[in-house]
């Protein structure tokens, strides 16, 4: 173990008040090693940790901490190239090591996994049924009838709706959190010891990845399992787990109970990952500052429609996306547009900055009806708006290099020399904290998320527009990564005036931000106010129920005990 | 005060080389470039030996030959190869019929590219109408299977090495127009074309700079991996006739004539075929494994 | 400021079936009658394309027909006879006419009715193409799931090289030298010829194998590795396939089971594609082989300038190849429960 692994001494208990015997997995000094590319990869330092019966150890960590890497060891699940060392008893089985045949027979039957991504993890063309069935009969000797009793049983359990039916449907008929249900009700199939979750509800909505964790609860109760939970949010780990662990780079960080993650001696990085969003930028100026000034954008009673169609291009109906929704933009300030898969926030930046055209409603920007310009107009008008996008990649051209992607609104709207474009551009890398001398000359494949997303705000800043459009452009990222993005932002605010537009799906990031706040909820605007009126005082149902399926950082809030 | 990136690199494990993975690292590498530069090589030699063989070499004609040297074995002397059934030398045509095999080849594939690319980009990239219109053009030409068609065409034109390039391009060109396409659909879908519009970036540096640099890599591997095709098509023409004229030698007629004597003198067959297995062999190679390079990176 | 407004989620502000669905509701009807309607016009332009282009082959038929020594008012006669002296597209429509009521012109060769010809000519060239098609997939098949049990393995290595190699080999290359090894040198197979299977079954089987074979075999090689690769790929990134691995899957399962299900869609999308390689295999192969089919028949009535033989033939394969197409598209339709059921 290197100087990075200091082990917090503070573990829970080994037996109060709780048998020995309750103990189902013991992990001593996991290691595993990677050959990559002919060099050795350490993803897993040295790991140790036990599981109890009916209860949750949650393992939190960023991308790269070696989380997924240690529990799929215990599952066998990693590629050939991996060496796993050190030891995982799984009852009196040792789980390392062990031949593979024997290692099938104990998956899904002793120890379960459920997977990140709902909409993948189920084969698209075998029904529900058919899967269902397979990993019930993997471990057992039931016939048909029996198997599917047992089926419809299980889907009772993780409390999916019409049962039968569900058997006969395919994956891509039910919903995100529907589908995680099924996979869950899979893993429960042989009643197994250990349950892991791996980033179980991370691409989840929150009302959703509440209700899931709230099922995972009651199953607990009901049927005794431990539970491994792996994630990167260590609120939603402090709310749900009995114990929890934090791992950075390959090493335990931090372990231990919940109560505990406040206290003052937990570790630097600890700390950091807890205080990400929770304390509001210093440098926020007050809003009150902007009172009384001419809207900078005005949008008012925005409609957008959608063609669904169905097999092969045939058309099945339309569907209403963005229904009605109005608000206002002073200069300088920023209004966060928060809401869950499919409530049209997306679609709303996009009616906005004319790339789909709303069907109706209006766009009103400094003064100007952008519906009714034409392309040559419009790209006048992109002088003073830009957008930031989700995916940091998506949005360089791989082929070009830095400094020719944060040139471009420069080539495009102004009549600057090379040589004043590269200038500024210097300057702009600056801005946005990346050495030019080290950074002009790469390419997005050389830079990392966030260094490709502060490449693409330089970008965004180029011109100082008036108003830029951050489409979820913190999304894709680490949480610590995402905050670093976030202080610049708000930085770049402070210091250029402009406004902002934020979209997000995460209430703590978007909050964060902005000034003012509209949820939106299928395609309605359900509450719009300033940011701390919504989030002390909600009043609409749905964004009480949003607020409340936050994790908050707050030990045992949702645990029965 | 702006805030520093702290983070470097992607992946945060340390990496510390061992030295036996040093041998399979060194060996990987080797492997790769290999097998890039091994079929890559091949092929600059069969280029360089069809072209520039028969000047450099003291070889006799290709056409002319006397029927009283014909059905000579290997190893005569001035015919290292042997001669054919109406006394041509065998190396001699052999070099000259690659020359035409490949001439066609390259010709189909750059005219495919220039035209099928530009046209297939285009429409990728202006969607609606123009779109439409041109696919469901194209669309009737890929209705063909695409030797019925060039034999349709070779027919109605005449067979001759020109007429045989201007064939092919009609399948050709519509097949690599949709890869064309589906490649400029994949670009135009990326957030990078927003952002460039948001820059106003004009529509002729749009197309330039962002379109075609990125569709350009998968219609040079397509083009590549249908060299094999051009030249096994040619060869399928000129063996039913309709392609490079006798007494000119390609590939193709030469394994017709061959076929009298294949009792006799199979190699009269086997020269020409093997000469098409090199060729196409190390082309598709070629191109598969660029392919792979160029997406591993 | 709040908007108590709300929208059902998804509901259809309007639902406006077009005609297809008007005859027969479910969308997967509405697809399969789109494709047809579809494939319609693209089926005249072909013919379009066809009638003119050999409309433009050198040569006069009529001379053909009348013979060398004809003089000129006996060639006009046949000119006349043979409907040659009106302009392009009253013949067009007359031949497209002819063809939807059955009657595909006259051989100006052998003076036969086409369609006589055809009935003679397409059993031989649809048992050589399903035969190809059904021997190139039992071929391709099996091969790339062994291949796909232990990728980079030494089957895997060995049977890709292989198949890269035969790959490169035109198939007409291929037929010789199955000629050669079978006809000449072991004197197991006949080297041409064709007997129907009403005359003698064995004797059928043993005229056909070897071009079947050369027609079948490099198919055979490109959809192994293409098979082979998608399999691998979605053994390497797929969720489901950890997740099948999690419940307890062995290896044969989660290949068979659960990765060809997903590949096969790929593997369908490619024979569609290459029903005009298998299509025009045949042509060649025929000739080699001296089968009667319709490919021979085609490349005959290239060399005799025979037109209407020519635009029949050529015709009827670019319409086997839409029609190969539209199968395609249903089959996807049938088989992808995604397609299928659609969204709820």
């Amino acid at each position: 173990m290197t100087s990075e692994t200091l082990v917090s001494t503070d573990l829970p208990p080994a037996d109060e008040a709780e048998g020995v015997n309750d103990v189902v997995l013991t992990v001593e000094n996991l290691q595993v090693q990677f050959q990559r590319a002919g060099r050795v990869v350490h993803a897993v330092k040295g790991v140790d940790f036990t599981v109890r019966r009916g209860r949750t150890l949650a393992i939190i960590g960023e991308s790269g901490s070696g989380k997924s890497v240690s529990v799929r060891s215990l599952m066998g699940l990693l590629p050939p190239s991996a060496r796993v060392t050190g030891s995982a008893l799984l009852g009196e089985t040792q789980l390392l090591g062990l031949p593979e045949p024997e290692m099938r027979r104990l998956r899904g039957k002793d120890i379960a996994m459920v997977f990140q991504n709902p909409a993948t993890s189920l084969n698209p063309t075998m029904s529900i049924g058919a899967q269902l069935l397979e990993a019930i009969r993997m471990h057992s000797r039931m016939d048909k009838q029996a198997a599917t009793a047992r089926a419809l049983e299980l889907l009772a359990l993780v409390r999916l709706r019409d049962p039968e039916m569900r058997l006969a449907q395919y994956p891509h008929q039910l919903s995100g959190g529907m589908r995680q249900r099924v996979v869950i009700a899979m893993a429960l199939a042989s009643d197994p010891a250990v349950l892991i979750a791996d980033e179980a509800t991370t691409a989840l909505d929150v009302t959703t990845q509440a209700a899931i964790m709230e099922l995972l609860c009651d199953l607990q109760d009901r049927l005794g399992m431990a539970i491994i939970l792996i994630s990167h949010d260590l609120a939603l780990a402090a709310s749900y787990a009995d114990d929890v662990m934090v791992m950075r780079h390959g090493a335990v960080v931090e372990h231990v109970r919940p109560e505990l993650l406040f206290d003052d001696d937990r570790q630097e990085y600890t700390k950091e990952l807890l205080g990400a969003f929770s304390t509001l930028p210093t440098e926020r100026r007050a809003p009150a500052a902007a009172e009384g000034v001419e809207p900078l954008l005005r949008v008012e009673g925005i409609v957008q429609e959608f063609v669904t169609r169905g097999a092969g291009g045939v058309r099945t109906g339309i569907v209403r996306a963005v229904n009605d929704v109005s608000f206002e933009l002073r200069p300088g300030t920023t209004l966060g547009i928060v809401g869950e898969t499919g409530s049209g926030k997306s679609t709303v930046a996009r009616a906005v900055i004319q790339v789909e055209r709303a069907k109706s409603g209006s766009v009103v920007f400094q003064g100007q009806e952008l519906g009714a310009l034409k392309r040559r107009a419009l790209s006048k008008v992109y002088a003073d708006m830009q957008m930031i996008y989700q995916d940091p990649f998506g949005s360089l051209n791989p082929r070009w290099r830095v400094s020719e992607v944060i040139a471009e609104p420069l080539r495009g709207h102004t009549t600057m020399t090379e040589k004043a474009r590269s200038a500024r551009v210097d300057e702009l890398l600056d801005l946005v904290g990346l050495p030019p001398a080290e950074y002009r000359s790469r390419r997005p494949q050389e830079l990392s998320g966030g260094q490709a997303q502060r490449v693409a705000i330089a970008r965004a800043v180029s011109l100082e527009p008036a108003l830029i459009i951050c489409d979820e452009a913190t999304s894709a990222l680490d949480v610590l990564i995402q905050a670093q993005i976030l202080d610049l932002l708000v930085t770049l605010q402070r210091d250029l005036g402009m406004a902002y537009l934020f979209i997000g799906h995460d209430l703590n990031v978007v909050r964060y931000i902005s000034d003012d706040i509209a949820v939106m909820r299928h395609g309605d605007l359900v509450e719009y106010g300033r940011s701390e009126d919504v989030f002390t005082n909600p009043q609409h149902e749905y964004t009480q129920e949003l607020l409340a399926a936050i994790p908050t950082a707050e030990p045992g809030t949702r645990r029965r005990r | 005060m702006a805030v520093t990136d702290t983070a470097t690199t992607p992946t945060a494990a340390l990496l510390t080389p061992a030295t036996a993975s040093d041998r399979s690292l060194r060996w990987a590498r080797t492997r790769r470039r290999l097998l890039v530069w091994v079929p890559g090589g091949l092929v600059a030699l069969i280029i360089l030996i069809c072209f520039l063989g028969p000047v450099v070499l003291p070889l006799p004609k290709p056409v002319g030959g006397s029927i009283l040297e014909s059905m000579l074995p290997p190893g005569s002397p001035g015919h290292a190869l042997g001669t054919d059934v109406n006394g041509n030398d065998v190396l001699s045509r052999l070099l000259h019929g690659g020359r035409a095999s490949l001439i066609v080849a390259i010709s189909v594939n750059a005219i495919g590219i220039i035209v099928g690319g530009v046209l297939g980009a285009l429409s990728g990239y202006l969607g609606g109408r123009a779109d439409t219109v041109i696919m469901r053009l194209l669309d009737v030409l890929i209705a063909f299977p695409s030797l019925v068609l060039t034999i349709a065409i070779a027919q109605v034109l005449g067979p001759s090495l020109p007429n045989t390039i201007i064939a092919m391009c009609a399948f050709s060109i519509p097949s690599i127009a949709r890869v064309a396409r589906s490649a400029a659909l994949r670009v135009v879908s990326m957030p990078f074309i927003q952002a460039a519009e948001l820059a106003g970036t004009s529509r002729w540096r749009m197309l330039t700079r962002h379109i075609a640099p990125n569709v350009a890599p998968q219609l040079l591997n397509f083009a590549m991996l249908g060299m094999g095709i051009v030249i096994v098509t040619e060869g399928a023409l000129s063996f039913l006739g309709l392609g490079i004229p006798a007494p000119a030698p390609s590939w193709g007629n030469m394994i017709y004539d061959g076929q009298q004597a294949l009792t006799g003198a199979p190699l009269l067959v086997l020269w020409p075929s093997l000469a098409l297995l090199v060729t196409v062999l190390s082309f598709n190679l070629l191109g598969e494994n660029l392919r792979d390079e160029m997406s591993g990176r | 400021m709040t908007t108590a407004t709300q929208a059902p989620r998804g509901a259809p502000v309007s639902e406006r079936p077009g005609l297809a669905g008007r005859v027969a509701g479910s969308p997967f009807v509405r697809l399969i009658a789109r494709r047809i309607l579809v494939a319609i016009p693209l089926l005249l332009a072909v013919s379009v394309l066809v009638f003119l282009l050999l409309e433009l082959m050198p040569g006069d038929p009529a001379r053909n027909q009348a013979g060398m020594d004809a003089t000129e008012e006996e060639v006009e006669a046949v000119r006349k006879s043979l409907g040659l002296d009106r302009p392009w597209y009253e013949r067009y429509f007359g031949w497209l006419f002819g063809a939807l009521t059955g009657n595909f012109g006259t051989s100006s060769v052998s003076g036969r009715p086409v369609v006589d010809l055809l009935a003679e000519r397409t059993p031989v060239t649809v048992e050589l193409v399903v035969l190809a098609f059904i021997v190139s997939l039992a071929i391709a098949i099996p091969v790339a799931l062994m291949a796909a049990r232990k990728p980079g393995g030494f089957f895997d290595r060995l049977v890709m090289v292989i198949a890269m190699t035969i790959l490169a080999v035109p198939n007409f290359v291929m037929a010789l030298l199955l000629i050669l090894v079978f006809a000449v040198a072991l004197r197991l197979l006949p080297s041409i010829g064709f007997v129907p299977f009403g005359d003698d079954p064995m004797g059928n089987i043993r005229s056909v194998i070897m071009p079947v074979l050369a027609i079948s075999v490099p198919l055979a090689c490109f959809y192994a590795r293409f098979l082979r690769s998608d399999l691998v790929e979605q053994l390497n990134a797929a969720d489901y396939v950890d997740t099948a691995r999690a419940k307890g899957a062995g290896p044969w399962k989660v290949l068979w089971g659960h990765a060809f299900r997903n590949s096969s869609f790929g593997l369908l999308t490619i024979v569609g594609l290459n029903v005009g390689a298998l299509v025009g295999g045949t042509v060649i192969i025929e000739q080699i082989f001296a089968m009667p089919g319709l490919g021979v028949m085609m490349l005959d009535g290239v060399g005799s300038r025979d037109i209407a033989v020519v635009q029949m033939c050529v015709f009827i394969f670019a319409a086997v190849a839409i029609a190969a197409n539209l199968v395609v598209d249903v089959l996807y339709a049938v088989l992808d429960p995604r397609i299928r059921y659609g969204s709820h």
